[in-house]
């Protein structure tokens, strides 16, 4: 071990002398936080605000049940609601971006909902919010939704069984928009085992970064081939567990630099949150133990560093893609989805998100079982092409 | 003391056999030459010696111990200069000997000491802390033989270590292995260039297609040409003509073509020295150079392989 150490403290200064180390593990972590903090700054502040406006042109009963809802929410302080007093307001203020979106419930509403007529509520969003626009599309087209299914249900009573007697389809009606709201608006935070959009994106990038940055550790492997080094290393009385753990302390102490670093600053600049500090460690040393082993497989099969360089890249940016970090992949029940856990990006993800239901390490443990599995499995058959494939 | 043996070493790279059969030994204060051209096979044999590569057969010794691959022990009375400079350019000249003797278990004080000694030894002290990048090619040259010296090793392996140097810095090589063999390490030295093996080997042994074809002192290789000397020519023409006409004469034994010159192993070489310039003038050709070399390490060489060293 002693060796091994000696090997990497010697890497660790020819990292530090040509600033790579300092690039890896602190320019380039502490850069990321700073650009999300830009682009994302604003969320972690709480001051991304839904600015809705409503123009009930109907302002018959189910009409008014929908705006009873956006009221709560705007008493809930989820969003910001306005009245316009007709649509031509509604839609300038929309064009001045002063509303993100507008909900416009015509005139007959009510009525239509009565009488199992296709109606729709409109919404009008500002293109320059595409994110609030959004939000506003899925709540109207929930509420829709929604009421197709009572009409449904109204019909079905009406067609398929004798109604209660005495009831009207007017009385149906006004019971069936009577029961709970059907649109709901949850806060994403820990209960719901979800991360926060910033802690979302910056654990992403972090993962991601991170099989960049354990890349130099075990490529230098090579590189000692290349600059013929490894003769001397090879003909030194030690063994060559001693040379491969010293590649892999590096790697490790290079993510894990990388990775402190990423996670204090979001922390302390953008309010990331993480969740329990140990249980966060731990997930992270299993992540850059998997990492680690990942990157050591693709060298101890590479004939030059600068083809495992590219295969490693192309690795790292593939299991990120696949393990949910850039688009929601992971989403539903498909293929893609279950495919997403061969990726340790994944399970990072997961042990994050388990951890900000709250606890501590117990909760990440199922995530920390698999990447440790990762790097074990995939360092012992590095360390078994390596052992044997080292030359000078 | 016998400080290396080597015995039946053998490799093999599918159809081509790089060492066959290569065998001697080394005492303490002794140095040895592999002399061959490039290709010969001797990086390939040292470093099966020096437990770098797996064998297909044969064995080391190093002080009475087998070396592998898996040696530990054996390998700390090795020391290897490799032929391709193995420094860290990032480094500085004492933290890169530095490195190498703690991976050599020297202890801090005596590492501290040793280093100043092998810098002195290399003609660094005034550079010890500028980093190996900022050095001349001789410099980063000295440095790699500063390092395979740093832990006192039994042997010391050079390949090819002049390589690439500067005439100034090359002698300053020289000196120190020189130096190294009088002190009573034993130094396996490989090289293409006669000279060098003509100047510090006891011994020598010429190797070709990864076969030693002939060994011993200089003077005992030399007698295996006999009273016979060298004539090289320079020439322009069809000289594969000129070698056929040569080859002909009475008292040439050996004759070989190599880029635009021509050598021959011959008997009274003044005496037939005419002849032969008449002959290939006869051909055609024309003799730019001639001169006429006593028998040395390059005339064993082509009376051995039938070819010229530089070939």
């Amino acid at each position: 071990m002693g060796l091994a150490l000696t090997i990497a403290l010697k890497d660790l200064r020819l990292r530090v002398r040509d600033r790579s180390a300092f690039i890896l593990g602190v320019i380039a972590p502490l850069g990321l936080a700073l650009i999300f903090n830009a682009v994302l700054g604003d969320l972690g502040d709480g001051a991304f605000t839904l600015r809705y406006g409503i123009v009930d042109q109907d302002g018959g009963s189910v009409s008014t049940q929908f705006v009873g809802l956006l009221s709560d929410l705007d008493r809930q302080g989820i969003l910001e609601l306005s009245y316009p007093a007709d649509e031509t307001e509604a839609v300038d203020l929309v064009d001045r971006s002063e509303l993100s979106a507008v909900f416009v419930i015509p005139a007959g509403f009510s009525d239509a909902v009565s009488s199992g007529t296709a109606i729709d509520v409109r919404v009008l969003g500002d293109v320059d919010q595409p994110t609030s626009a959004s939000i506003a599309k899925a709540i109207g087209e929930s509420f829709s939704s929604e009421v197709r299914t009572v009409q449904l249900s109204i019909a079905t009573a009406l067609t398929g069984m004798a109604g209660p007697a005495g009831t009207s389809v007017d009385d149906l009606a006004a019971r069936a928009t009577r029961v709970p709201p059907p649109i709901t608006v949850g806060n994403v935070a820990a209960a719901t085992r979800e991360l926060d959009l910033t802690t979302f994106f910056v654990a992403g990038m972090a993962i991601f970064f991170l099989f960049f940055t354990v890349q130099f550790g075990v490529l230098s492997l090579l590189e000692e081939k290349k600059f013929g080094t490894m003769a001397r290393l090879l003909g030194a009385p030690m063994s060559r567990v001693s040379i491969i753990a010293g590649k892999g302390i590096v790697s490790f102490v290079l993510g894990a630099v990388s990775m402190t670093v990423l996670v204090v600053a979001s922390t302390l600049l953008m309010g990331a949150q993480w969740g329990d500090p140990f249980a966060v460690a731990v997930l992270t040393i299993s992540a850059i133990l998997a990492a680690v082993g990942l990157m050591a497989l693709i060298a101890a099969f590479a004939k030059t560093a600068e083809a495992a360089g590219t295969i490693q890249s192309i690795f790292a940016v593939g299991l990120g893609m696949l393990g949910g970090i850039f688009f929601p992949v992971a989403l539903g029940e498909g293929l893609l989805a279950k495919l997403s856990y061969i990726s340790p990006h994944r399970w990072f993800m997961v042990g994050l998100a388990d951890l900000a239901g709250g606890g501590g390490v117990a909760v990440v443990l199922p995530s920390v079982v698999a990447l440790v599995g990762f790097g074990v499995v995939s360092s012992a058959i590095a360390y078994s092409r390596l052992r044997k494939g080292l030359a000078a | 003391m016998t400080v290396l043996e080597v015995s039946g070493l053998r490799k093999r790279y599918e159809d081509l056999v790089a060492v066959d059969q290569v065998g001697f030994s080394i005492e303490s204060g002794e140095t040895y030459g592999l002399l061959g051209p490039n290709g010969a096979g001797k990086t390939t044999a040292i470093s099966m010696i020096a437990g770098l590569l797996e064998r297909d057969a044969g064995e080391v010794l190093v002080g009475g111990e087998p070396v592998t691959t898996k040696s530990i022990a054996p390998k700390a009375k090795i020391g290897l200069v490799p032929q391709d400079l193995a420094i860290y350019p990032e480094l500085t000249a004492r933290e890169n000997l530095a490195f190498f003797g703690k991976l050599y278990g020297m202890s801090r004080s005596a590492l501290s000491a040793r280093i100043d000694d092998v810098l002195t030894v290399i003609g660094l002290v005034d550079r010890a802390d500028d980093r190996a990048k900022e050095f001349s090619g001789g410099m980063k040259r000295r440095l790699n033989i500063g390092i395979g010296l740093l832990h006192k090793p039994l042997l010391l392996i050079l390949d090819e270590p002049t390589v690439g140097v500067d005439p100034q810095s090359r002698n300053a090589i020289l000196e120190s292995v020189e130096g190294l063999a009088a002190e009573g390490m034993a130094v396996l030295y490989t090289t293409h260039y006669m000279e060098e093996a003509e100047r510090l080997c006891d011994r020598v042994g010429i190797i070709d297609q990864g076969v030693i074809r002939a060994e011993g002192t200089r003077r005992e290789l030399v007698e295996m040409v006999g009273e016979k000397d060298r004539i090289h020519m320079t020439a322009t023409g069809n000289l594969a003509d000129v070698l056929v006409a040569l080859r002909g004469l009475s008292g040439v034994t050996e004759a070989s073509i190599s880029d635009h010159s021509i050598d021959l192993i011959a008997s009274e070489a003044s005496r037939i020295l005419p002849t032969v310039l008449a002959t290939a003038a006869g051909t055609g050709a024309v003799v730019s150079s001639v001169e006429v070399i006593e028998p040395n390490l390059e005339a064993v060489f082509l009376h051995v392989t039938g070819k010229a060293l530089r070939d």
